[in-house]
């Protein structure tokens, strides 16, 4: 074959410009070895700590998830469970009122609650109740923060519950007292508990009483309880609910 | 001539591409004291997850402890549970029921004391309050699961308490599940 013969085969086996991913001539894309050990190496090490900053992101990112998920279904249950409590703490009253309660009308030690609803028991012969149950959003206090969260907090001021059952059974202090131990009303000063934390700032109680406290005795009430389940979630604001007294007047 | 420049070009490309023994022997030390570092952190993030699902076990068992008290109008002894695991009454049993696999799972107060039992009054109601502490001696970790039951409702908080920090103190965030 004549010299014009093989230059004519080599550059018709050359693709055109056009084909050609680079401008390059073609003899210095081809090389005659690949990527050597250390190269390989490299690219190995860089994609295992890409591929493993990845892993780790996903791992934290699964654990925030999770640990909200149970924060916030931790405050559903807690929030469910104190408006039944109080729901059937409010059956065995007699009449409801609300505060603003002054220092002097408030046994429990520590600030005044605000705002309050007030429970009394049954009336004895001079017209006090025979106890009265307090609930009430207080600010959280120094020293409280580490068992507590959120600014506010909703508490109960009156006598502890029975730790067990009367033994016997005694019909006429289970009428007046209900749950309630008898041997705490009167105690001063009377025990305060929190029942539920992480309330927000603001107004996380807003209670309304269902008739005119100055025509009679109040015998309903509508309570919307805020609860800061998580940092940008809150429940049971939207959902108001109505406490009854079950008691005969 | 030839064969003498193709020989030059084999030391020469060895030397220059290859590695000696003791270089890797380094490389293969390093590699392998990071990796025992990394194993360490892992396993020790694994058995706090573990611990931390051994408390949410517990809370789980006193809370249905506490349905049950209601249901049935339970009292005095039968109103309450242990929360020792070595007590062959109390249900935390790691070796039956539990499904977190704790190795020797130790329930403590914060005074390091056994817990006495948890008591509910027939309403399901808690008096005092309770704090426990969850250990596994068996690993080595970065501190413990604080479990504090709340009075009157008995509503759990959870949190960890890090190696150093004496009591269950959850800090501004409070404790959470």
């Amino acid at each position: 074959m004549t010299a014009q013969g093989n230059m004519a085969i080599r550059m018709r086996r050359q693709p055109w410009s056009w084909q050609r991913t680079t401008n390059l001539p073609i003899q210095r894309i081809h090389r005659d070895s690949g990527f050597s050990l250390v190269e390989l190496m490299i690219v190995a090490g860089l994609t295992a700590v890409v591929l493993a900053g990845l892993g780790a992101l996903a791992l934290v990112s699964d654990v925030k998830v999770g640990r909200r998920i149970n924060s916030i279904q931790e405050a559903q249950e807690q929030w469910g469970r104190s408006v039944i409590f109080i729901k059937n703490e409010v059956a065995d009253a007699s009449t409801l009122s609300s505060g603003p309660l002054s220092s002097a009308d408030y046994p429990c030690n520590g600030e005044v609650p605000d705002p309050a609803l007030v429970l009394k028991g049954p009336l004895k012969p001079d017209k006090t109740p025979y106890w009265t149950v307090i609930y009430g959003v207080r600010n959280r206090a120094v020293g409280e923060e580490g068992l507590y969260r959120g600014p506010k907090l909703l508490v109960r001021c009156g006598p502890q519950p029975l730790a067990s059952a009367r033994n016997p059974a005694n019909l006429q202090l289970e009428a007046i007292y209900g749950h309630l131990d008898e041997t705490q009303v009167g105690v001063v000063p009377q025990a305060q508990t929190v029942l539920l934390d992480r309330l927000p700032a603001g107004t996380p109680l807003q209670l309304t009483l269902l008739a005119d406290p100055a025509k009679g005795p109040v015998y309903d009430a509508q309570l919307s309880l805020t609860m800061q389940a998580d940092t940008d979630t809150t429940i049971g604001g939207d959902q108001p609910f109505r406490v009854h007294v079950q008691r005969s007047p | 001539m030839i064969r003498h420049a193709s020989r030059e070009r084999y030391v020469a490309h060895g030397s220059k591409n290859g590695f000696t023994v003791v270089e890797l022997l380094v490389g293969v030390s390093i590699l392998g004291l990071l990796g025992s570092i990394g194993f360490q952190s892992i396993v020790g993030f694994y058995e706090q997850r573990r611990l931390r699902s051994a408390a949410l076990e517990v809370i789980g068992m006193i809370q249905e402890k506490r349905a049950l008290v209601m249901a049935q109008q339970l009292t005095s002894s039968r109103a309450c549970m242990s929360l020792d695991p070595a007590d062959p009454a109390s249900p935390i049993r790691p070796d039956k029921g539990m499904v977190s696999g704790v190795t020797g799972l130790e329930i403590q107060t914060e005074a390091g004391v056994k817990p006495d039992p948890l008591c509910f009054t027939p309403e399901g109601l808690v008096l005092t309050p309770l704090t426990l502490v969850l250990r596994s001696p068996a690993v080595v970790s970065q501190g413990d699961w604080c479990v504090v039951v709340t009075p009157l409702l008995a509503q759990p908080h959870l949190d960890w308490r890090p190696n150093g920090q004496s009591g269950c103190r959850f800090g501004n965030n409070g404790g959470s599940l």
